[in-house]
């Protein structure tokens, strides 16, 4: 599996080279915009309401929006402020799995040992086994700084970047002020109602019944051109063409 | 199957004729060394399981014994290989759009070598008899060609078969014996146009409309990296867009080349990517002389690529 970034884990005197991959697809449908006559993706144009008029690539500016004026920043500046990677997992300490809020999760990539790195990645992925433990970090990827937790995952280690705090809402600010009060026996109704219902959650058997819907819709409307690709005999074509060069190689 | 095999490599020549040895046409697609048993297993030179890629390429029905197989998966398009339509076929992981493209643009396994039939290994069998085993073992179909040759007259099947479009041919010695992931004399590559893979050691900035993407791609070959020049035409729009998104994740401020790499705004990439190149010759001093970018080669490693 082609890795996106090499790096190596650090903690105390301890470092594991490391290669990080992707973990998760999104396979949801997509579709393009295309021109109705000539079935290209249609490309867009940057164009200004203002002036009204086609702005090249070169002449675009970043603008940071306050209340819809715009503060112009430079390029120039802005790499100024991209923080060099040192392509290192910097480990500050090891935290139990619980202490991580579901909601910071964020993406999530697979750890494989670098060269040479196979035993210690082998110790540290059993040893957050056996303890439960969470390896929280931080890591430079594409000039931003991400806090990572490194979780053991089946045989491997997974790495996850965390949100910050601030990106996490406060679930306060959706729930109503006061919550009325439950009852023991409301309480054990609810308990025997979900105990009928228990079960084991296996992911495979759900599928995303729109995209099914439309690769059905898709097969549809393919099928009159796949069976004509298929008639068309391209091997044979090959072959004759093959032993007309042996014949006349041959004649002379 | 628990062997493994390396595909074995050639070197490279200009046209000959001689007895000793024989000559096929050199297919232009993905090289693929195939475990054919209840089902089949398609790996290619990086060691990677590309069998779910090609879901029509299940083979058994073709064969009379378990076998370990050499040769080329590649898309016929009017009777030749079509290297742009095969690489539509490459990068692709959803398998609804994998069993479109599989009635599609449906894959042709050419194969040349056998390395192993019902768990005897062949690599110490001579080519010759390993071909006969061949033809005894594999039956061709629609998915399925056993590559022929022709004996001696090298030359001649050079010019009959670049004339008719193909990229080149291979010479193989008579009775070499099967080296896997060896480059050795035994087999050579003859090709028409003079090509080289290539390690993308960095790209210069872009002027112009090429301002978002890149100018060329700077390139070396070999261990350490020796720098051997920059390529900058030869590109689609796809290509610029598609290639800077891939070389931007990678870039570093350490250059990879053995050497101090003398041009302007040079951003260095880790040594990650192979792309091919065609050129006219190369100078004196070890450069490419007027290279052309062909294409991106996924499926080579920056190891392969050697002077």
């Amino acid at each position: 599996m082609r890795s996106i970034w090499k790096g190596t884990i650090a903690f105390g005197l301890v470092n594991i080279p490391v290669n990080l991959h992707t973990a998760t697809r999104d396979d949801s449908v997509r579709f393009h915009n295309v021109c109705p006559t000539h079935h290209v993706p249609l490309q867009y144009k940057k164009w200004c309401p203002e002036g009204h008029e086609e702005i090249d690539y070169k002449d675009m500016e970043k603008g940071y929006e306050v209340g819809k004026n715009y503060v112009i920043i430079d390029q120039k500046e802005l790499d100024a402020l991209e923080l060099e990677s040192t392509h290192t997992i910097d480990i500050e300490k090891f935290v139990d799995s619980s202490d991580i809020p579901i909601l910071a999760y964020d993406s999530f990539y697979f750890l494989s040992p670098g060269r040479g790195g196979e035993k210690a990645y082998a110790l540290l992925h059993e040893v957050l086994t056996l303890t439960g433990r969470v390896g929280i970090g931080k890591v430079v990827l594409r000039s931003k700084e991400y806090l990572v937790a490194l979780k053991n995952y089946q045989k491997g280690i997974i790495l996850v970047t965390l949100r910050y705090s601030d990106e996490i809402v406060n679930i306060d600010e959706a729930l109503p002020d006061n919550m009325p009060g439950i009852s023991e026996k409301e309480l054990d109704l609810a308990r025997t109602l979900i105990e009928k219902m228990e079960g084991d959650l296996n992911l495979s058997q759900y599928q995303d019944r729109y995209r099914e819907k439309v690769e059905e819709l898709v097969q549809k409307k393919l099928r009159g051109e796949a069976i004509i690709a298929e008639e068309v005999k391209e091997t044979e074509k090959t072959k004759d063409i093959l032993a007309a060069l042996e014949k006349s190689i041959e004649a002379r | 199957m628990q062997t493994k095999y390396q595909p074995m490599l050639a070197r490279s020549s200009g046209p000959f004729t001689d007895k000793d040895w024989i000559f096929e046409v050199k297919w232009d697609g993905t090289r693929a060394v195939s475990y054919i048993n209840q089902k089949s297993t398609f790996i290619n030179r990086r060691g990677v399981n590309i069998t779910d890629r090609y879901p029509e390429l299940q083979i058994e029905e073709n064969v009379t014994a378990p076998c370990v197989l050499d040769g080329e998966i590649v898309v016929l398009v009017e009777g030749k290989p079509s290297f742009p339509d095969l690489q539509r076929r490459e990068h692709i992981e959803d398998p609804f759009k994998i069993q479109i493209l599989s009635t599609q643009l449906p894959a042709v396994y050419i194969v040349f070598d056998i390395l192993r039939c019902d768990s005897r290994d062949l690599t110490q069998t001579p080519l010759l008899t390993r071909k006969r085993i061949l033809q005894q073992t594999v039956s061709e179909s629609e998915r399925v060609l056993i590559c022929p040759y022709v004996q001696e007259k090298g030359e001649d099947y050079f010019k009959a078969v670049t004339d008719s479009g193909f990229e080149g041919i291979m010479a193989k010695k008579k009775d070499s014996f099967y080296y896997p992931g060896k480059r050795s004399g035994s087999w050579l590559k003859i090709k028409k146009t003079l090509t080289a893979d290539c390690v993308i050691g960095g790209f210069t900035q872009g002027e112009g409309v090429r301002e978002p993407t890149f100018g060329a791609l700077v390139l070396g070959v070999g261990c350490p990296l020796e720098l051997v020049g920059k390529v900058g035409s030869g590109f689609t729009d796809d290509d610029l867009i598609h290639i800077s998104a891939l070389l931007t994740q990678i870039e570093t401020d350490e250059n990879p080349f053995s050497t101090p790499v003398p041009y302007d705004t040079i951003h260095f990439v880790r040594p990650e990517y192979v792309c091919e190149v065609k050129y006219q010759q190369m100078t004196h001093d070890k450069k490419l002389r007027a290279p052309v970018f062909l294409r991106m080669r996924y499926d080579k490693t920056p190891a392969e690529c050697i002077q």
